[in-house]
């Protein structure tokens, strides 16, 4: 039962990380907040789904058009929407990306309709590992987060592109005089952010088994705690965070109660915030 | 001023005005009067409809007061109005049906418990970010949902606390309890305009001054020696009693109180009606409530396509409206009055 509760969390909060570490980037490099951030979840678990059961491809497919959709959707967002948000008032991206995510919810319920959709496909064959039986589907998950997290630190670390994003957090203004394209840096850390939310809607599929419009939400509210936990910006803080997160809410259903699950991320997110604004593992507050 | 060598075009502007003004003062009043003669007689003339959707806008202008005054007077972002109003509607419905307290005593008490609340959260949230705030007053809202849908005790869960006594008036041997539509209407009328001249204290208070300072530069303010938190708590505290007292009078309305009072929905709209009226401008977000409201019920639109325009519309004001609709009207009528005086045309 622990162990069970325990791999549960780790799976959940691997997707809550790869929701939410889009959202760090975004918030580490560029100061940008994105209410909408788990509306990509939904739009490409929808994505998935039409690949699944309209264009009648294989899931693995399904999961490559996903991705290519989220990619190509947050490019369009980031030239139409989000690149004109840097260096603006606060308040104006947080109501910006609210009202964007008002249409992707809504626009979706249009399209699909309110109800629950069946979510086909995925790997259910099962793999016994040290005792422990898990499905491929949960073992993909697990490792496609770890790698697309030490594939993040490695980019921003060793890469051009990612040196610069380092630099364009550092000092925005100095940047712009260097001349650093600030605005290409936005773009490919936007996209990057929402291929992986994306990714994670189409992995998370299978598990969910019923997908819905208003999916999206809760996963937003998961991101902002995530990212609060691992310190604002902090990739590595981020993915410890969200698989605490994870863990704890796994276990708040497990002993607690199923009603209480969505309102542990809020009270660990406004815990969090004031007793530790620069998260757990960070140490010092981002100017 | 004084004895100038010869009329320069803001004197001439200022002749003008000091020669109009009594004019466009009796155009306003008159303006005021007429709006508001239609609203009182809007139950003798209208069908039920149209009176609840009257009903549904008073209930409305109170969060969106109140929204006004700590958004767009102080500058701070809250996402708290909604769960201010779910609270309210609890508190009040809760203290009528277990306590059979009577409206004039449930309408403060709800007005009471958001206040403290919200200054119980402010003193924390405050001290940090931006950031900090937002994510905090958003979390609120989820938060008091949780435990409405899970304290059954208090609340009844997902049931909702039901049968909500209409408000009566007077003592128990000449109760007069509000039934019809139309009596409502009036009782919330009384409400709203008690709301307005709440507001328009508050905001043309030294107090109201101190805000605006705050909102625009606040480390000039704190330079000056003025208590910037302090003020900040007390303008988050009379959004909530404006949105408690709202919540109040919609769950005496409706006569149930539910979980669903707490949904982020309401939120969005009332940040959308100071949003597009025009944030710390103080006509355009009544007008604004009372546009949004008649639109979004007398237009039949499904509440897909309804948030999905609120969406859009959001975007529009966020990149094209920063000032809301209006500052619009405010420039139209400086236009108009050029026209009307083409002297001073610069």
């Amino acid at each position: 039962m622990v162990v069970e509760q325990l791999l549960n969390g780790l799976l959940v909060g691997s997707i809550y990380g790869l929701v939410a570490v889009g959202l760090t980037l975004l918030y580490g490099v560029l100061h940008l907040v994105n209410f909408a951030q788990g509306e990509y979840f939904m739009l490409g678990a929808f994505a998935t789904w039409t690949g699944l059961e309209l264009l009648r491809l294989p899931y693995a497919a399904a999961i490559v058009v996903a991705v290519a959709f989220s990619a190509l959707l947050a490019l369009l967002v980031s030239l139409t929407i989000m690149e004109r948000l840097v260096a603006k008032s606060f308040e104006l991206g947080v109501l910006a990306t609210m009202g964007l995510s008002m249409l992707y919810q809504n626009g979706s319920q249009l399209i699909f309709g309110a109800t629950f959709r069946h979510f086909g496909g995925g790997w259910p064959g099962l793999v016994t590992v040290l005792g422990v039986t898990l499905s491929v589907q949960r073992i993909v998950i697990l490792v496609v987060t770890a790698a697309a997290f030490l594939g993040l630190e490695w980019m921003v670390r060793r890469t051009r592109v990612g040196k610069a994003m380092r630099a364009v957090s550092q000092n925005y203004e100095a940047c712009v005089i260097a001349g650093i394209d600030v605005k290409r840096i936005a773009r490919w850390t936007f996209v990057v952010g929402i291929a992986l939310a994306g990714a994670a809607g189409a992995l998370m599929g299978p598990i969910v088994v019923s997908i819905y419009p208003a999916i999206g939400t809760s996963f937003t509210t998961r991101a902002f705690t995530v990212i609060a936990i691992g310190g604002l910006g902090n990739m590595t803080g981020a993915y410890l965070g969200a698989l605490i997160l994870g863990v704890v809410e796994s276990f708040v259903v497990g002993f607690v109660g199923l009603g209480y699950r969505d309102a542990v991320a809020f009270l660990a997110l406004v815990v969090i915030l004031m007793t530790r604004p620069y998260g757990l593992f960070g140490r010092t507050v981002r100017a | 001023m004084g004895s100038s060598v010869e009329r320069s075009e803001p004197d001439r502007a200022l002749r003008w005005g000091r020669r109009a003004a009594p004019g466009l003062l009796l155009a306003g009043r008159l303006l005021g009067a007429a709006v508001a003669a239609a609203f009182v007689t809007l139950p003798l003339v209208g069908d039920n409809y149209v009176v609840a959707t009257g009903i549904l806008a008073a209930i409305y202008l109170l969060p969106s007061l109140g929204l006004n005054i700590v958004f767009g007077y102080t500058g701070l972002l809250s996402f708290g109005q909604g769960a201010f109003f779910g609270i309210g509607a609890y508190t009040s419905a809760i203290l009528a049906t277990r306590l059979g307290w009577p409206f004039w005593a449930t309408f403060p008490a709800a007005g009471v418990v958001c206040a403290v609340l919200a200054a119980v959260l402010a003193v924390p949230s405050l001290r940090l970010s931006r950031f900090s705030f937002v994510m905090v007053t958003l979390g609120f809202v989820i938060i008091a949902q949780t435990i409405a849908q899970n304290w059954v005790g208090l609340t009844e869960g997902n049931m909702g606390i039901i049968g909500v006594p209409r408000p009566a008036l007077g003592v128990s041997p000449r109760r007069f309890v509000l039934r019809t539509v139309q009596e409502y209407y009036y009782f919330s009328f009384g409400w709203a305009a008690l709301a307005l001249v709440a507001y328009w204290w508050i905001v043309a208070s030294p107090a109201g001054r101190a805000l605006r300072a705050v909102r625009d530069d606040e480390v000039l303010a704190a330079s000056y020696g003025m208590p910037v938190n302090r003020y900040k708590t007390i303008a988050f505290a009379c959004s909530a009693v404006f949105a408690g007292v709202g919540g109040a009078l919609e769950a005496h309305y409706l006569t149930i109180a539910s979980p669903s009072g707490f949904d982020l929905y309401y939120t969005n709209v009332f940040l959308i009606i100071v949003l597009a009226g025009g944030r710390g401008s103080f006509w355009a977000v009544p007008v604004a409530t009372v546009v949004f409201v008649f639109f979004s019920q007398l237009a039949s639109f499904t509440p897909e396509q309804q948030q999905l325009m609120m969406g859009v519309l959001l975007l529009l004001l966020v990149f094209r409206l920063p000032g809301g609709f209006g500052p619009l009207f405010v420039d139209l009528a400086a236009r108009l009055r050029r026209r009307l005086a083409p002297e001073v045309t610069p």
